[in-house]
């Protein structure tokens, strides 16, 4: 398995500030995900005083102040990381790997099987992802996370399949692949050991990608009020519990928004970079 | 030429009809039915629920009811919507109109803004300006539309109300306008809606057209051009901007479907009565008939535009039209 193409990202990333800064940010939301309950200053739930300590105010003891519950802003929105982050890095993971198995095949077969596949992706790639997504999980009343999850990488993976089918295509065509199977390797072997590791860059500039993607697709729905549902905290769903108070407390909406914004940023960052290092075309690689 | 409109349009075809059959297995796979709500209050008798679904064609088997469907849809026959207590065509003839004006409106204001913007960042490639304006792009590009909605909203309808915070038109005194008064009320009304979409849209237009006018900067007819000592501007607007406007245009046909996503969920924001608002009622309703339409609609809508950004991209640029 080569790991050329890795070595040379990796050492590029090394040097590039703005995509050092941008993983720095996304390790310390993931840290804050993973370590809520330690640094949550309250529980996310806990619904201290509905009527004397509801929509204060950001304060010393309330940095982004309280929900219209009496909920503690900042608690909600650290615990909110774990949902946000934890659905859209599972999601991306399932669509990633549906969507690398199904562009593999297709373009490794080649022929009328490969047309087939790539027509009825370019019909799945037509339907607008929302709609099907808010018809989909309005349809079936409440879902459980792991649905949500299910549904969200069901629905993810067709432009990842057509990015690996494009080069699983011209690596199988390629004289090292041709050279393997005069060596007697099997096709599967040819495929897994020998063209996918090297099909597998763009997978990674798109996974990076579509976890933003993904991020603020979840939180419209949550928002919507189909996605993550409450008393779950999701950086969605405390938007919506702002929404629902705009005029009286701006710092419900606001917080939860500027965490979403500034982790999609932090990826969008870092999928740019990771695309200009792998490149083989761009100037930086 | 021809032939691209007749493989397209082929394809389009394909994709409604595939785009139907998804929308109609969902249905008909979720638990529940439309009569499921009435059932849990009490007040109705199971004898008088399986007549009512007798006389909407529920109780007969799913692939029955599938091809009665599409018999009635190919038929133009969209059925009765029960949430509304109107025919299905003329809900979504009342909600289309909105939604098509924002969509519109947004996505004209965004290529025009968008392709601006890329052209003065890629006339001064790494100065502060294109940094900058490259910042703030990618802060636009990667921000939720329904947040960026309601902080609009926040700032420029509550704190300082300078625009409505809802609908299309002013419900109380838009009868006793003048017709410019009819005119200014309803621009004031989309003018935070639009600028929601636009805002984002511009931002992914911008950023896309900017790589590919860099792109075309290193070609060689590029440099033919400078070596015959074309002015800067000249060569940015009649070469590389020729050049690249015809991938833009295809880009957006593909993200029409996103648009018409964000269109949705920015309608829920301002409560605007267009498609999205529509969909979300009838969806709580369990309103069948009016939820497949809107969906049907919503397929046709995304293959025409997408149609639409294929043929333009291939007027602009001819390398398109072998595609």
């Amino acid at each position: 398995m080569s790991v050329g193409p890795w070595r040379t990202a990796l050492r590029a990333l090394r040097r590039d500030r703005v995509a050092l800064g941008a993983a720095g940010v996304i390790v310390v939301f993931a840290l804050a995900a993973l370590l809520a309950p330690a640094i949550a200053p309250y529980s996310p739930n806990a619904q201290p005083d509905i009527v004397g300590m509801a929509t204060l105010r950001p304060s010393a003891a309330h940095p982004f102040g309280t929900d219209v519950f009496s909920r503690d802003v900042l608690s909600r929105v650290i615990y909110g990381a774990r949902v946000s982050l934890g659905v859209a890095v599972l999601s991306i993971a399932l669509s990633m790997t549906i969507g690398t198995a199904y562009g593999a095949i297709a373009g490794y077969a080649g022929g009328a099987t490969e047309t087939i596949m790539m027509r009825l992706i370019d019909a799945l790639l037509a339907i607008p992802r929302v709609l099907l997504l808010i018809l989909a999980l309005a349809l079936w009343g409440s879902v459980g996370l792991p649905t949500l999850v299910l549904m969200l990488g069901l629905t993810g993976w067709f432009g990842t399949s057509r990015l690996v089918r494009e080069r699983v295509r011209a690596l199988s065509r390629g004289e090292f692949a041709f050279a393997a199977r005069a060596l007697g390797a099997s096709h599967a072997r040819v495929l897994w050991r020998h063209v996918l590791p090297n099909a597998l860059t763009p997978v990674i500039v798109a996974a990076t990608l579509g976890i933003g993607n993904v991020i603020v697709l979840e939180a419209s729905l949550s928002y919507l009020g189909i996605g993550v549902r409450p008393p779950n905290a999701s950086w969605g769903n405390i938007i919506q519990d702002g929404a629902e108070a705009i005029a009286s407390g701006w710092w419900i909406a606001l917080f939860p928004g500027l965490a979403i914004l500034v982790t999609v940023v932090a990826f969008n960052l870092l999928g740019d970079a990771l695309r200009d290092a792998l490149d083989p075309r761009s100037p930086h690689a | 030429m021809r032939r691209l409109l007749a493989a397209r349009a082929a394809q389009s075809v394909v994709i409604v009809a595939v785009v139907a059959t998804v929308v109609f297995a969902l249905i008909h796979l979720a638990p529940g039915d439309p009569f499921g709500a009435a059932l849990e209050s009490g007040k109705v008798s199971p004898e008088v629920r399986a007549e009512w679904r007798a006389r909407y064609g529920l109780d007969r088997p799913l692939p029955e009811q599938y091809v009665r469907w599409i018999g009635s849809v190919a038929r133009g026959e969209l059925g009765w919507s029960f949430s509304r207590n109107r025919p299905v065509a003329s809900a979504l003839a009342a909600a289309l109109p909105n939604t098509v004006v924002l969509m519109g409106t947004a996505l004209l204001l965004s290529i025009v803004l968008g392709i601006a913007a890329a052209l003065l960042q890629a006339s001064r490639r790494g100065s502060l300006l294109d940094r900058g304006s490259s910042a703030v792009l990618l802060v636009f590009y990667s921000m939720p539309e329904f947040w960026l909605g309601l902080m609009l909203l926040l700032v420029f309808a509550y704190e300082l109300p300078l625009f409505p915070v809802s609908g299309v038109v002013d419900p109380v005194v838009h009868e006793y306008m003048g017709a410019w008064g009819r005119f200014a009320d309803r621009v004031r009304h989309l003018a935070l809606p639009a600028l929601t979409l636009t805002l984002l849209l511009a931002a992914a237009v911008a950023r896309h057209q900017r790589a590919a006018l860099l792109d075309v900067a290193r070609a060689d007819f590029t440099r033919t051009a400078r070596a015959k000592g074309l002015a800067p501007r000249t060569i940015l607007v009649r070469h590389a901007l020729r050049n690249s406007l015809g991938t833009t245009i295809t880009l957006l046909g593909l993200m029409f479907p996103a648009l018409l996503g964000g269109a949705v969920i920015v309608e829920t924001v301002f409560a605007w009565p267009g498609m999205g608002s529509l969909a979300t009622t009838a969806i709580a309703q369990r309103d069948y008939p009016l939820v497949t339409a809107i969906a049907l609609v919503g397929a046709v809508m995304t293959v025409a535009g997408s149609l639409i950004a294929d043929l333009l991209g291939a007027l602009a640029d001819p390398r398109l039209r072998d595609a």
